[in-house]
């Protein structure tokens, strides 16, 4: 009776949030740069000027665009970028025509002379106003000049000529040295001689060239090859901005860029997905990524390419996150008004990021309006949250900032009025605050915090509460000669409080805590023949506590128990360089020394050699003073990818990457749960370190629009931590004597296939994967599963994702989700004992069954509201259906004894169709995400 | 909406350890399409393993070892295993022999005097197949007097219903000695009186039958062919029927440790819980607590398989353990051998509690009077009927059900136990 009432309570009107949307985020700080799509830089420019664009919406759907400042909008890099995606241009009367094919001829081309500016495009207007006169200087860029060589009379098909010429400093006239010349057809690379000459044998034709120098404005031309000939080219000094650097970075490119096993993914493409709570969940929608499974609906973190959770690095704006959940598990402490995207990297791990096996997700949040402020918001069942920003100082400091919240104990006693819970409640929030601010052209500082906060109370029998606080403060630089710095602090606490007081005399309570400080530098040099090279460090001071078990009350007869303190160091010197090893062939090579000091004051045991570490084998005890090291653990972590251009629209990559991590979490549990302690690798625990090497093959399909992807890899981690039966880790034995460490073994296919443009979006992806784990000591206590290897928990070979949304209309769009996957291994009772009046239960090899597969599928409507363009706000109607076909997927499998019989049965969580409804409105910028 | 009571069930689960959480379920009820429903896992092994389960207790009258296979999950009868040679050896070399009676069960009466604490005894199993089974040395730790045992009269939730009741929910403080074990395992023997409403002053236990002719009834007012007629048969009941005992021992494992405490009191150490509802309550009840002290070897086995038991299927459950025994084969030390030899000394106690913990009609038993004619039982109900005359003077006999006047029918015994007071 009470699920039906609570369930029609849900549908009908539990989860209508209204999230407050208003202006666009107008990114516009240095190095910021989100992309932004062209359809917004189009309505920018209509906006400022009185340009009308004409255009089909899904030419354009699936081009992004970097701009350093929306304000100046440039036709140049409009041009540009629809040149890149096969589309054309066209200019009549201040009415803009974009469309695909074919250029249009609007003069008749002349080849007379020598040198001329063929002028595509569009028509110049006088009486222009100044933003318009920026469009116009834009062009001017934009536009291909065309080179002639020779006597067109002269040419002879078939034979050869000899194109030379000199390159030359515009402003000085000054013979450029070591500059290139390429061509793009050939693929043939020439450079300039101590005089700033080349040579180029080409056959007649026409060519596209390009020519580069350094902190010298890319040219590029076509070359009409007639017979041999002399060309003279002069190029313009360029400032390069720090903006357009971080564009070079900043720019993933599916097929040429050097990224393996990553994803990015935007706030846009999150909001299209159809969610259980119909809200955006980061974390759940990389779980529809391939590679990322979780333990089952509701858990925590998630498991990448067959590894634990703990072995994921969370950054948000640089602040490693310890625990990324709310409420046990079921929404992410990052409120999604703040994030503007994610980047999943789980194959090829950039040298500048260490200290995790897996992956790292890094999330970057809006940066703040400059010019304008803005604020959204929005109420749920259970959280209400907003957002707001704007300027502190027009045009140079933003402020944005962020505050989610739970209704206080309104969650557990609704439950608690339910299901009898007396006295039980929970609460949540999180929030952050970020200052950005230029000073002058080059600088740029950015200062960011974090905090998520979650309290409960259950029967009180237990009080738990728990946060994540952090802050980091950034300063980017930008030298001459195309060198940036990325400088900053970063501070982060985790901690957690739990009192345990169902049993008055033992009733106890222990205070965990971690806190780390950081420093690290990033620099990036971008230099001729394209060698962008990364180098930087990092050092990290862990200080943890892992909590003193004191009394709780005057009842309590608890003995304290202290865990001890941690105190490590955390060290990493990288570099790596990204260049052009062949015309067809990339390298990225990195080489990161990451070391490990474990740091007193502390005892440690010394264990005699060979034998298990139990108290019995104790052969010394040292102590160690305050800031004495007691153990160094040095690791020269390799970082290798190649690509190989099989043409423009095709890759294949290859990397291997050595990873190591010196701190992991104390869970023996399936789930990570909410009181797990992290703690530090130490002189008698080895750090983790896992070797990938991937291998795959890329292709995009029909103007970028269509994009595929199938990698494979294999992984082992020696060290990996596994956990002794019966392991308690809240008791005063040393760690070491209640782990073991063994190596895990994770090998897997994975394909993704995802459209990217037109009314259907969307991705498909597979991925089969398996992930092994054995532990195999010398004694009988070293070994689990007898020493075999078993299934991690996590193993679940099969899974297959698809993700799609289909607009029908300007107002009218569906979406859905398909999961499937298969069931995550258990271990299962075979047999059954009598003894001591009760019945047990003997159990199989470990992992040796599986729980029944898990498939889902949710769908969601999506009705824009009118079109108008004043009006005073936009609003659109969402609904949304999780498991629509209401299967229900077990989370787990266990039995009970009833009736002196035993009886299996299944929990699934989320066992019926959950329907949500939410209405959304926005003001101003109604195109805002 | 049975999914949910189980889910409650799990809430108000017995303590857990700081490590296994039961935070989970009241989320997910929360989410309320959380449910928990019958499955049976397609689990195809089949294995049979020897189970030994028994102890040496000192204080206890007769000693005894089961031996057994285990057997498939979904079976019931477990396998004995007979005609083995079964001994127990203390550490003086003194030998006790066991003696097979009922099969697979191995008794031994020993005497108290030649059980003495911290002298450690070894069980010795041959089968007839010529395995030999034996266990590690087992110290016998003494159980210190038990203190206290009390009841609060406390919330607790059906699991057939989803309301809030009262009932009684025991508790013992635990005064160890200095020295001495610190694991501590409880078991409860429990014992009710059960009261019916009506006394039976006689019953009607059966008929004797003989053939009428055919005649004419004149209340049918019509001709009865040749019929069959019962007379009933009455006896007077001496003993009195409609109080009687129920005993059981109480499922579960009461087990604790006093590692982390200063001192060796333990207080308020929670035992089981009994509702106001069961019939327990209605009279009287009592139970007899057996404290034993536990070497940390048998403790941590019957901790691991309970948590085990507990745990099972939350959210934040951790692997099975791979409990090992202390019986080894000799001869194939590989074998997997189930269950723990143990030995203590046992102390007890018995408390009351006087009921009826509620003042209610317990028994829907309405009376009726009762026609012992003959015509009146013409086929014979089913007997016994029982009644008591109300009325002497106009020969009033009432009668209900059976089973409002007789205790046995509810499954207990007649027989007041020897501690009963």
């Amino acid at each position: 009776m009470i699920i039906r009432r609570l369930y029609i309570f849900f549908v009908i009107f539990l989860i209508l949030s209204f999230p407050l949307y208003a202006l666009i985020p107008e990114t516009s700080l240095l190095s910021a740069i989100p992309q932004i799509s062209l359809f917004k830089y189009i309505t920018g420019i209509e906006e400022n000027s009185e340009y009308i664009f004409f255009f089909k919406d899904n030419w354009i759907d699936s081009i992004e665009i970097q701009v350093a400042d929306t304000n100046t909008f440039s036709i140049d890099v409009l041009c540009k970028k629809l040149d890149e995606n096969n589309l054309n241009i066209y200019v009549e009367n201040k009415n803009v025509f974009i469309y695909p094919g074919r250029k249009l001829v609007t003069e008749i081309p002349d080849y007379k002379t020598n040198n001329f500016h063929e002028k595509i495009s569009y028509q110049e207007n006088n009486g222009l106003t100044d933003t318009e006169r920026n469009y116009i200087q834009g062009k001017k860029i934009a536009s291909v000049e065309v080179l002639s060589v020779g006597n067109k009379n002269n040419s002879k098909n078939d034979q050869k000529c000899m194109v030379s010429g000199n390159i030359r400093d515009e402003a000085t006239g000054e013979a450029l040295i070591g500059a290139t010349i390429y061509v793009e057809e050939l693929e043939i690379g020439i450079a300039t001689n101590v005089d700033g000459e080349f040579k180029l044998v080409l056959k007649p034709g026409k060519y596209k060239i390009l020519v580069n120098y350094i902190s010298m404005r890319q040219k590029e031309y076509y070359l009409q090859v007639y017979s041999s000939g002399r060309l003279n080219i002069e190029m313009k000094k360029e400032l390069i901005e720090i903006d357009e650097v971080v564009i070079t970075s900043g720019h993933f490119h599916h097929v040429k860029g050097m990224q393996m096993g990553f994803e990015k993914i935007s706030t846009k493409t999150m909001k299209e997905i159809p969610m259980v709570m119909g809200e955006k969940d980061i974390i759940k929608v990389a779980q529809m990524l391939p590679g990322v499974e979780s333990v089952g609906e509701g858990s925590s973190g998630f498991n990448v390419r067959g590894s634990s959770a703990d072995q994921n690095m969370f950054y948000i704006n640089k602040i490693p996150v310890y625990n990324t959940s709310h409420l046990f598990g079921f929404f992410t402490s990052f409120s999604p008004d703040i994030v503007n995207d994610f980047t999943l990297y789980k194959g090829h791990i950039p040298v500048k990021f260490g200290g995790r096996l897996a992956s790292v997700f890094d999330i970057s949040t809006r940066q703040g309006n400059k010019k304008k402020f803005f604020g959204q918001g929005g109420i749920s069942p259970v959280t209400s949250h907003f957002s707001f920003e704007g300027p502190l100082q027009k045009n140079k400091t933003s402020v944005v900032t962020s505050l989610r919240s739970s209704y206080s104990d309104w969650l557990l006693n609704r439950i608690g009025s339910f299901n009898n819970i007396k006295n039980s409640n929970a609460f949540f929030y999180d929030a952050t605050l970020g200052i950005n601010t230029e000073i002058g052209e080059n600088n740029l500082f950015k200062v960011f915090g974090y905090r998520s906060f979650d309290r409960f109370n259950i029967s009180g029998y237990n009080k738990y509460e728990y946060s994540n606080t952090g802050s980091s403060v950034t300063w980017k630089h930008q030298f001459p000669k195309s060198l940036t710095s990325d400088i900053s602090y970063v501070y982060s606490n985790y901690m957690f409080n739990n009192i345990e007081l169902k049993n008055p005399s033992d009733a106890h309570s222990n205070k965990y805590s971690i806190e780390q400080h950081e420093i690290k530098g990033d620099f990036n040099f971008t230099s001729l023949n394209n060698h962008s090279l990364c180098f930087g460090a990092s050092g990290i001071l862990f200080k943890l506590n892992r909590g003193d078990l004191l009394p709780y009350g005057d009842e309590s007869h608890w003995i304290p128990v202290s865990l001890g303190t941690e105190n490590g160091m955390e060290g990493g010197l990288y570099i790596s360089d990204e260049f052009r090893l062949l015309p067809r062939l990339s390298l990225s090579a990195g080489l990161r020394f990451s070391f490990f000091m474990s740091l007193g004051p502390g005892k440690v045991n010394v264990y005699y050699e060979g034998s298990p570490k139990n108290e019995y084998s104790i052969k010394d005890t040292i102590m160690f003073d305050k800031g004495q090291v007691s153990r160094f653990y040095f690791n020269p972590d390799m970082r290798v990818a190649l690509n190989y251009r099989l043409g423009d629209n095709s890759s294949v990559k290859a990397s291997y990457n050595k990873l190591s991590q010196y701190i992991f979490m104390l869970s023996n549990t399936i789930a990570i749960s909410p009181n797990d302690q992290w703690k530090l690798v130490d002189y008698n625990i080895r750090p983790p370190v896992s070797h990938q090497v991937s291998a795959g093959i890329y292709n995009d399909f029909f103007n970028n629009s269509i994009q595929t992807s199938l990698e494979i890899y294999h992984k082992w981690i020696n060290n990996i931590i596994e956990y002794k039966d019966g392991a308690d880790f809240i008791s005063p034995d040393p760690v070491e004597m209640q782990i073991l460490q063994g190596i895990q073994n994770t090998k897997g296919i994975e394909f993704m296939l995802k459209k990217k443009s037109g009314n259907l979006t969307g991705w498909l992806s597979y991925a089969y994967s398996r992930s092994f784990i054995s532990v195999n000591g010398p004694a009988y206590e070293e070994k689990i599963n007898n020493g075999k290897s078993y299934p991690s928990n996590y193993d679940k070979p099969h899974s297959i994702n698809l993700v799609l949304n289909n607009r029908l209309s300007r107002r009218f769009s569906y979406s859905c989700n398909f999961v499937y996957t298969t069931g995550r291994p258990i271990t299962y009772p075979i047999s059954k004992y009598y003894s001591e009046g009760q019945e047990f239960l003997y159990y199989s090899k470990r992992n040796k069954y599986r729980i029944p597969d898990y498939i889902r599928l949710d769908f969601s409507v999506n009705i824009e509201g009118n079109l108008k363009k004043k009006k005073l706000m936009h609003s659109y109607w969402m609904i949304n259906i999780y498991n629509l076909l209401g299967r229900k997927n077990a989370y787990s499998v266990f039995y009970e004894v009833e009736d002196n019989a035993l009886q299996g049965y299944r929990l699934s969580i989320f066992a019926r169709p959950i329907i949500t409804i939410s209405w959304n409105f926005k003001f101003g910028n109604y195109l805002s995400e | 909406m049975n999914e949910n009571q189980r889910v409650v069930k799990k809430i108000t689960g017995k303590g857990k350890s700081i490590n296994t959480l039961s935070f989970m379920f009241p989320v997910l009820s929360l989410l309320l399409t959380c449910c928990i429903d019958p499955f049976s896992p397609d689990v195809s092994e089949h294995v049979n393993l020897l189970t030994v389960d028994g102890s040496i207790i000192k204080g206890r009258e007769t000693q005894s070892i089961n031996i057994t296979k285990s057997i498939a999950i979904n079976e019931s009868e477990f396998i004995a295993v007979e005609n083995c040679r079964v001994k127990v050896v203390d550490d003086q070399g003194n030998e006790f022999l066991f003696e097979e009676g009922e099969k697979g069960v191995y008794t031994s009466k020993i005497d108290d005097e030649k059980l003495v604490i911290n002298r450690s005894y070894r069980l010795i199993i041959e089968t007839p197949k010529g395995e030999r089974y034996e266990s590690t040395p087992e110290i016998m730790h003494e159980s210190p007097p038990i203190d206290t045992v009390y009841y609060y009269i406390e919330e607790d939730y059906s699991l057939n219903s989803n309301e809030e009741f009262s009932g009684l929910r025991f508790y013992i403080d635990l005064k160890a000695k200095e020295e001495g074990s610190r694991y501590f395992r409880w078991a409860i023997d429990e014992t009710w009186q059960l009261r019916m409403p009506y006394k039976a002053e006689y019953a009607i236990i059966g008929d004797s039958q003989y053939i009428m002719p055919p005649h004419f009834d004149p209340f049918l007012n019509k001709e009865v062919p040749r019929r069959l007629v019962a007379d009933p048969i009455i006896i007077k009941i001496d003993e009195p029927i409609h109080t009687c005992w129920k005993s059981q021992v109480f499922k579960g494992l009461f087990l604790e440790n006093i590692l982390n405490l200063s001192g060796n009191d333990k207080e308020k150490i929670p035992l089981h819980f009994v509702s106001g509802k069961s019939e327990k309550l209605r009279v009287k009840y009592s139970i007899n607590v057996q404290q034993y002290a536990l070497s940390e070897g048998v403790f941590n086995y019957w901790q691991q398989k309970k948590v085990e038991l507990q745990e099972s299927g939350g959210l934040y459950t951790t692997q099975p353990a791979q409990t090992i025994s202390n019986i080894v084969n000799v001869n194939n030390p590989d074998e997997t051998v189930l269950g723990y030899f143990w030995t203590s000394t046992k102390s007890e106690k018995r408390i009351y509690y006087d009921g009826p913990f509620e003042n209610k009609i317990f028994y829907d038993c309405p009376k009726e009077e009762l026609d012992t004619t003959p015509s009146a039982f013409p086929w014979g109900p089913s007997y016994p009927i029982y009644y008591y005359i109300e009325n002497p003077y106009f020969d009033i006999k009432i009668t209900a059900l059976a089973r409002c006047f007789d205790c046995r029918m509810h499954g207990g015994t007649l027989e007041k136990p020897e501690f009963w007071d």
